[in-house]
C-alpha cells in the first residue's frame, strides 16, 4: 500500500511532469509523494528551473537575441490544467 | 503511459560520476532503462533520505486526529506542511500562502473529524484532493473578480514569478552557460533538446521521428544537463579565484 512513500520520483517523470506532460492518472501518485518529500520537491524546482533555462537559451538560439533585446525569463509550459482547476477557470471565463 | 509503483533501484549508467550531489541525483533518477519507464518512483538509495511519510502508520495518524489528540495535529502539520505549502505556492504564488496553508489544515482536520475519510491509509491522497480544490477555488476567485478588468485566457498564469535584478542577472548567467552547451551539441542533437524543451514534444513523439531510442534520447538530455552542472560548477570557481589569481599577479 505504502510502496511507493518509500522512494523517490525519477527527475525524468519530474521533467515530465514540469511540462505538463503526465496525465492526471500519472500525476497522483507523483503529486502525492511531492506532498511528503522534500527532496523530490527540491528535485522538481532544480528541473523547472532548468527547464526555464533551457526554453530561454532555445528560443534565443533560434530567434536570435541582438543587444539591446529584452532576455525572455519567464515561459509559459503546456502544463496541463488539473480537472479541477481546469473546471474552474472554465466556469469562470464563462461568466 | 500507466503510473504504477515499484521499487527497483536503476542500473549503472555510463555517465562519468564526477558531479556535484546534484548531477548524481540526477544520474540516478534519470537512467531508467526502456522496461522501467512506466514506473514512477524508485527506493531511496542507501545513505539517502527516504521520504517523509515512509514509515507513518496513516490509520492510526488518522485515528489521533479523530480523538482530538495534539499529537496527531502536530504530525499531520510536520508531514504536510512543507508540501502543501511547496504545492500552493507552485501554483498561486506566495500571496497570502501562509493563509491558505492554514485553511488547507483545517478543511483536512474537519473532514477527518466528521469521518469524512472513509480509507484513512488513502490520507495522502486526500490531502492532494483539498490541496487541489483549493487551488481550483482560488483560481475560480481570482477570474470571477478579474473579469471585469481583463480578459483571461484559460491557460493564464496564476503565479507571479517575477524575479528580481540579481535573480534575473543569474538567470542570464545561467542561460548563457546553456547557450555555451547548445554549441557544443551537433545539429540534430540540439534540434532534439529544442523539440522537446521548447517545442514540448513528446518523448515518444521525438523518438519516432527522429529514429532514437528511449535510452538515447534520455542520455542526450542527462548528458546535457551534466554539461550544465559542470559548467556552472567551472565558472563559479573561476569567479571565486579569480580576484584571487588578480591579487597575485600585481605583486
Amino acid at each position: 500500500m505504502n510502496a511507493g512513500f518509500y522512494s523517490h520520483l525519477y527527475y525524468q517523470v519530474l521533467e515530465n511532469y514540469a511540462l505538463g506532460m503526465l496525465s492526471d492518472e500519472d500525476c497522483a501518485p507523483v503529486e502525492e509523494h511531492l506532498l511528503v518529500c522534500s527532496a523530490c520537491q527540491d528535485l522538481l524546482a532544480d528541473a523547472e528551473e532548468y527547464i526555464q533555462i533551457a526554453k530561454a537559451a532555445m528560443a534565443l538560439e533560434r530567434h536570435g537575441g541582438g543587444e539591446g533585446q529584452p532576455l525572455v525569463t519567464d515561459f509559459r509550459t503546456r502544463r496541463r490544467l488539473s480537472k479541477p482547476v481546469a473546471a474552474a477557470t472554465l466556469t469562470g471565463a464563462r461568466h | 503511459m500507466t503510473a504504477s509503483i515499484e521499487t527497483q533501484s536503476p542500473p549503472p549508467n555510463d555517465l562519468d560520476r564526477k558531479h556535484d550531489n546534484d548531477t548524481k541525483h540526477l544520474e540516478a533518477k534519470d537512467q531508467a532503462p526502456v522496461e522501467m519507464l512506466p514506473i514512477v518512483v524508485q527506493m531511496a538509495e542507501p545513505g539517502e533520505e527516504a521520504p517523509a511519510g515512509s514509515s507513518v502508520d496513516w490509520p492510526e495518524l488518522v485515528m489521533r486526529i479523530q480523538r482530538g489528540e495534539d499529537s496527531g495535529m502536530e504530525d499531520l502539520y510536520r508531514l504536510f506542511s512543507r508540501g502543501v505549502r511547496y504545492h500552493l505556492c507552485r501554483q498561486l504564488g506566495v500571496q497570502e500562502l501562509d493563509d491558505k496553508v492554514h485553511d488547507t489544515f483545517l478543511i483536512v482536520v474537519q473532514a477527518i473529524r466528521r469521518g469524512d475519510l472513509r480509507e484513512p491509509e488513502r490520507l495522502m491522497g486526500f490531502v492532494r484532493t483539498v490541496v487541489r480544490r483549493q487551488v481550483a477555488a482560488h483560481i475560480d476567485q481570482v477570474v470571477h473578480s478579474r473579469r471585469e478588468e481583463l480578459h483571461l485566457d484559460v491557460g493564464v498564469r496564476i503565479v507571479d514569478r517575477g524575479r528580481n535584478p540579481e535573480q534575473n542577472m543569474a538567470f542570464k548567467q545561467k542561460v548563457d552557460f546553456m547557450l555555451e552547451i547548445l554549441g557544443q551539441l551537433n545539429e540534430r542533437d540540439r534540434d532534439i533538446l529544442t523539440r522537446f524543451y521548447l517545442h514540448e514534444e513528446t518523448q515518444e513523439q521525438i523518438c519516432q521521428e527522429m529514429t532514437l531510442t528511449e535510452t538515447q534520447f534520455r542520455l542526450l538530455k542527462s548528458r546535457a544537463k551534466a554539461r550544465f552542472g559542470e559548467l556552472g560548477k567551472r565558472k563559479l570557481q573561476q569567479k571565486t579565484l579569480t580576484p584571487y589569481f588578480s591579487r597575485v599577479s600585481a605583486r
